[in-house]
């Protein structure tokens, strides 16, 4: 969307902004010239690349056994080498990243399309009666263990993927509650916030131009730490035997499925247990990155998953 | 004890029935909110009769909040109710099971620190050095494998391979030091080891802070030697926002157990848990679910007190966030 145009588009006296502004792009280019990070951001997006063109890019059938093949170790034809039922493990963890990814983003999107307007309203209508409700709540969920509460979840909800990422997601709802409660609570002390409201700025307004733009920065932060917390749960639950089922290839089945027969051949745990440990990685490090970027002082949930 | 933290410690404790009572809410929700209740779950499994008994003995005809009250009567009672399963009490399945899970939690969580403290300490006073370099990877590495995938190369690696250690837990485990040893020790790796990296890049960057301090620079003007103000200066103010990691560390242990109890078979609490999931067990899974959330919120409330213990200027800030 270009400036003129969004201009034209508000009839009235507020100025909208562009979505995209100069400012962005200046991050994006700082956040990239740190090695680490700009290395996790090419391999992030050749995984995301891979993941969606998965069909086409997957050198062998994902779920097709061949039983002529098992066992294969690495080779020119299987790079990863393959399973106990022939299939091709390369192939495997390409349709593994689809899940993988699913479950990161659509549990990171569900905690935050539900906790930040909680934390935003717990934090604008503080202090009340309903913020008290709803940061105890958050206090309540947060005292279930992640995995424990996501098992529990699942095993009520039936086992399958996208259960899996509503029971991970209710996990990760407190933290995003959290972080926009305590943004809104210092904020609305700010100058700029106060005119808003004593020009009669509408709240509505006020809270999506003024306090969400400026509570941005921790909550982005948090969505690449959870983001790599939902992978790491979604091939735990998968493990676990509640997650994804056989034959989909996911990264946790794959690393139970080589379990008993490691000392033999390795490969069939060892490549996808890699590739998550790559994808972590590279989560952690870009979220690091943005840290230093957007804001250095700021605080994110301190829980590991 | 002095009267603001006397405060502090009024405060916090008060938060923690309210917060009990919604975590009881919670747990009695989930399993007892879907499609008519925990039994219907069974279904398929189980005649329409044995279901209906089932209904009957557990009262789950009354309405929700009868059904509610009863549990927390019975909870008063110190009381977690039978398993369908198992047909026992769950709190001696419970109790039975306890030792394991609670002695993996403990060790990893030593295990942690044991590896945590010195790599912390060395990345942060040489920092940029090789070593820090070497616990910057060796922390990134443990932080980013999953604890399940570290237990399965474990196992591979020491118990198949080498033959060093045994692939399955005994029946007795702790019945000498040396069993007990050779059956946690792989475990409590697997579990400590993103503890400890987690801990370490926590010690080195809260000392990286305290370095900067003004009350730091004036010790070292002052002519104390470095080693001196490293010790007695900079990591004792380093370590309150350790303290803090640790305790949410070992409920996140807790937690974690339940993998891990798996991938050793561990008799132990998550193990008992994963199987009673399985196996639509609810009265276990509720009992169980219920103590790993008290448990983590004692923890919580732990490191929140010695927070305030520690670090006096916590005690202004109001609420503990």
């Amino acid at each position: 969307m270009s400036f003129a145009n969004s201009l034209e588009k508000s009839g009235d006296v507020v100025v909208r902004l562009p979505f995209v502004e100069r400012r962005h792009l200046r991050l994006v280019r700082e956040l990239l010239t740190e090695r680490k990070a700009a290395v996790s951001f090419v391999f992030l997006a050749l995984l995301v690349f891979s993941a969606v063109f998965a069909p086409v890019i997957a050198p062998y059938d994902p779920t097709e056994p061949n039983y002529e093949e098992s066992y294969a170790s690495p080779s020119v034809d299987h790079p990863f080498g393959t399973d106990s039922f022939g299939r091709d493990i390369l192939s495997r963890i390409i349709f593994a990243a689809r899940i993988s990814l699913y479950v990161g983003l659509g549990s990171v999107g569900f905690a935050m399309l539900v906790g930040i307007p909680m934390g935003l309203f717990a934090g604008y209508a503080s202090p009340s009666r309903a913020e008290t409700v709803i940061m105890r709540l958050m206090d309540a969920l947060l005292a279930f263990p992640g995995i424990v509460l996501a098992l529990t979840l699942v095993s009520i909800l039936g086992s399958s993927v996208t259960n899996v990422v509503i029971a991970l997601a209710v996990g990760y709802v407190p933290g995003f509650a959290r972080i926009a409660h305590g943004a809104t609570l210092s904020l609305k002390e700010e100058e700029f916030i106060m005119s808003a409201k004593a020009v009669g700025t509408p709240t509505r307004t006020i809270v999506s131009r003024y306090l969400l733009p400026n509570a941005a920065a921790p909550l982005i932060v948090q969505a690449t730490l959870v983001f790599a917390f939902a992978i790491l749960g979604e091939a735990g639950l998968s493990f676990l035997g509640v997650g994804a089922q056989p034959p989909t290839p996911s990264l946790g089945l794959m690393i139970l499925s080589g379990k008993d027969y490691l000392s033999q051949s390795i490969w069939i745990s060892l490549f996808p247990g890699l590739t998550i440990m790559a994808i972590v990685l590279s989560l952690n490090f870009l979220g690091d990155a943005l840290r230093d970027v957007l804001d250095p002082k700021q605080e994110t949930d301190r829980r590991i998953q | 004890m002095d009267s603001e933290l006397r405060n502090y410690v009024v405060r916090r404790t008060l938060q923690i029935p309210v917060v009990l009572f919604l975590v009881s809410v919670i747990v009695f929700g989930v399993i007892h909110l879907p499609r008519g209740g925990p039994v219907e779950l069974i279904a398929g499994r189980a005649t329409d009769a044995i279901i209906a008994d089932l209904r009957d003995q557990y009262h789950l005809n009354e309405p929700l909040y009868v059904q509610y009250v009863l549990w927390l009567e019975q909870l008063a009672r110190g009381s977690l109710g039978t398993s369908i399963i198992a047909r026992q009490p769950v709190t001696s399945m419970i109790a039975s099971r306890l030792p394991v899970t609670l002695f993996l939690a403990f060790s990893s969580s030593v295990l942690a620190v044991l590896i945590a403290i010195p790599a912390g300490y060395i990345s942060a006073v040489e920092q940029y050095s090789w070593k820090d370099h070497l616990a910057t990877i060796l922390a990134f590495v443990g932080l980013s494998i999953p604890n399940f995938f570290l237990g399965v190369l474990l196992i591979t690696v020491f118990g198949v391979k080498l033959g060093w250690l045994p692939i399955t837990a005994g029946s007795d485990l702790f019945s000498g030091l040396r069993q007990t040893v050779e059956v946690f020790l792989m475990p409590t790796i697997a579990l400590g080891t993103a503890m400890s990296a987690q801990t370490t890049r926590i010690l080195r960057s809260s000392m990286l802070d305290v370095f900067s301090e003004n009350y730091v620079q004036v010790a070292r003007a002052k002519g104390l030697p470095q080693k001196v103000v490293n010790r007695s200066i900079v990591f004792k103010n380093a370590l309150i926002p350790v303290i803090t990691v640790v305790a949410l560390q070992t409920g996140y242990a807790l937690g974690a157990t339940v993998i891990i109890e798996e991938v050793f078979a561990l008799p132990g609490l998550g193990r008992l848990m994963v199987r009673s999931v399985l196996q639509r067990d609810f009265p276990v899974v509720q009992s169980i679910v219920l103590f790993y959330a008290i448990a983590y919120l004692l923890l919580n409330f732990t490191a929140d007190i010695l927070y305030g213990v520690i670090d006096p200027r916590i005690r202004y800030g109001g609420e503990a966030t």
